[in-house]
């Protein structure tokens, strides 16, 4: 034992997002290791994809892909057509009213164990009802597998907790890997907003798809925006800001386009609110800068982090040697717990 | 003879003979040398008794062949189980009936090739009017309004146009190479339709060479086409999944 099911137990979540920075980075693998640890544990599984998971190859690239073995007794969810070709013996529950292109979408118990194909619902609505029937039928623990980059699952509206898994595949050189594993895990600690800017900012969103707060006096004047998307009712913050606005609230995506305006107009931008992480669809470099600016970004719903799990091999290319690889990404990620859960190392206690 | 499928073998002139013709190139010079090469590469691949029966010189010191051997294995066809697309297509004719009694509007639908991208000619020849290998195109469905944006349109964009137009479904073309580049592009509209609350509101479809059913499953779009792929597919599966969402009332989420 590695410890990473000890930090889910003892954190006390019940769902956990498996996400990926990219493909090939060992989402299934960690995906696996979860089931196979907590069935040794005698722990009700809840299976679900927020793609296409335990494939009998790569669709891109036809190399082997990790199958998903489904214990006796453990809830799966997954696409008619995979119902019917699973090599595991499976007794249907129920019928979602959520579709696939392989068919409606299935809830089924493990009768016997095997190997399954899990083709999930792509939507977090769609998930996250899933989600809850599947507590509904007695799991104890359910294991969303992500797909590709998509950090969606990891929507605080969808799961308790989030394992972040990152690989060789990200970059070409380890400093690379480094950097844009940091960048993300950067924006996952965006902290959570509390008390009087919270409570504003939520009910700026209830008025309105995006909202400006301005500090009149002491107290907190809430402007709400609206218009078709959030994205464009953020858009339209910009022109309305003031000398006394502290901040700028976003109920949809914050984008690039809205730092570059942000910080062309303050000296000192003002904080930068959204509802959670998975909305920041932002570069890096343009980040950086917001922040030495003495920007700040907040969030109303915090995305907890377990821990991050690292694939140190590339299947179209390098790789790297898994102890050095463990001890640099340790260094540059921490306070966050890193495993390796091929070569089950960690320095983590 | 009746064929065992627990013991399926390629066939060549009898059955479960086990012939099978391969070709490749060896980096190596045209020669007795190169033969000799080609045949235990060929018993390696687990071939008996092969028959190089054509080697060319390809110059540069390439080599290559044609041979023939007997496969030594085989496989069990009873266990394969492959999970498949169950999908009617409907004709022209079809689809617009089926908009016409079934939903009793227009369906909208804007498409783009997005991002770098600029290989228009997948989407053009599901949308354009004149259509494709004598089917028409979208645009000609007196039942549709099809959008076409072009292409290198970003996803914020093509998010916002989408509202604007009130569209039922978006298509996304898109060439994805093995660099994940064009990958990464296709799940940003995805996380973003996510991030603004429309996920739900609109079919995501996407579209290119290289584009599978599963593969679209994966990305998190609700359909995907490859290679082969004519208008009246997309529209068959665009028309029937609306019609199914408004029976079971799946899209009344926002």
């Amino acid at each position: 034992m590695t410890g990473l099911d000890k930090l889910i137990i003892t954190a006390g979540y019940s769902s956990i997002a498996i996400v990926g920075m990219t493909k090939n980075v060992g989402k299934t693998v960690t995906f696996n290791y979860l089931v196979e640890t907590f069935e040794k544990n005698a722990v009700a599984l809840g299976l679900i994809s927020a793609g296409y998971d335990g494939e009998r190859f790569d669709r891109l690239t036809l190399k082997d892909k990790p199958r998903i073995y489904a214990p006796k007794g453990a809830l799966v969810v997954t696409a008619k057509a995979c119902f019917d070709a699973a090599a595991a013996e499976l007794e249907l529950l129920e019928s979602s009213s959520f579709s696939t292109p392989l068919g409606a979408v299935l809830l089924a118990r493990v009768k016997q164990a095997g190997l399954v194909e899990l083709a999930g619902p792509g939507s977090v609505f769609a998930l996250s009802k899933l989600v809850a029937k599947m507590f509904d039928y007695g799991a104890g623990y359910v294991l969303v597998d992500g797909a590709i980059n998509r950090l969606a699952s990891a929507s605080p509206l969808l799961t308790d907790g989030t394992i972040l898994a990152t690989g060789a595949a990200l970059g070409p050189t380890m400093d690379d890997v480094i950097k844009k594993t940091v960048f993300r895990c950067n924006l996952f600690m965006a902290s959570a907003l509390e008390g009087e800017m919270a409570e504003a900012a939520r009910s700026g969103l209830e008025a309105g798809n995006a909202a400006l707060l301005h500090r009149d006096d002491c107290a907190l004047r809430i402007e709400p925006v609206k218009a078709t998307i959030p994205l464009l009712a953020g858009a339209q913050l910009i022109d309305r800001c003031l000398r006394e606005t502290e901040a700028l609230v976003f109920g949809g995506a914050l984008v690039d386009k809205n730092l570059i305006e942000v910080m062309e107009l303050y000296p000192i931008p003002p904080i930068l609110i959204v509802k959670d992480a998975t909305r920041l669809f932002i570069s890096p470099e343009l980040y950086y800068r917001f922040i030495n600016q003495g920007g700040n970004i907040k969030v109303l719903d915090r995305i907890n982090l377990v821990a991050i799990t690292l694939n140190p091999t590339d299947p179209c290319g390098r790789g790297y040697d898994p102890q050095m690889f463990l001890e640099r990404m340790e260094e540059a990620l921490s306070p966050y717990p890193v495993f390796d859960l091929v070569f089950e190392t960690s320095n983590y206690r | 003879m009746a064929i065992d499928l627990g013991k399926v073998k390629t066939y060549g002139d009898t059955l479960n003979d086990g012939a099978m013709q391969v070709s490749f190139t060896l980096p190596v010079p045209v020669g007795d040398e190169a033969k000799e090469a080609a045949r235990q590469i060929a018993l390696k691949m687990g071939l008996e008794s092969p028959a190089i029966t054509e080697m060319a010189d390809l110059g540069a010191g390439f080599t290559f062949f044609v041979l023939y051997g007997k496969c030594t294995h085989s496989v069990d066809f009873t266990a394969i189980k492959v999970p498949k697309q169950q999908q009617r297509i409907l004709n022209f004719k079809e689809v617009n009936n089926l908009i016409k009694n079934e939903l009793g509007r227009k369906v909208v639908v804007v498409a783009a090739c997005t991002g770098s991208d600029a290989h228009t000619v997948g989407i053009d020849a599901i949308i354009n009017m004149k259509g494709y290998m004598g089917e028409y195109g979208l645009e000609r469905y007196p039942e549709m309004e099809a959008y076409n944006l072009g292409s290198q349109v970003p996803n914020a964009e093509l998010l916002a146009r989408a509202v604007e137009l009130g569209a039922d479904a978006i298509l996304v073309s898109q060439v994805v190479t093995q660099k994940n580049i064009h990958l990464e592009n296709l799940t940003e509209l995805v996380e973003l339709s996510e991030a603004e609350g429309l996920r739900d509101q609109v079919l995501l479809i996407c579209g290119g060479p290289r584009i599978s059913h599963e593969l679209a499953i994966e990305l998190g779009y609700d359909a995907g086409f490859g290679p082969g792929t004519l208008p009246n597919h997309v529209a068959s599966y665009i028309a029937a999944e609306l019609k199914r969402r408004k029976k079971t009332g799946k899209n009344d989420t926002a």
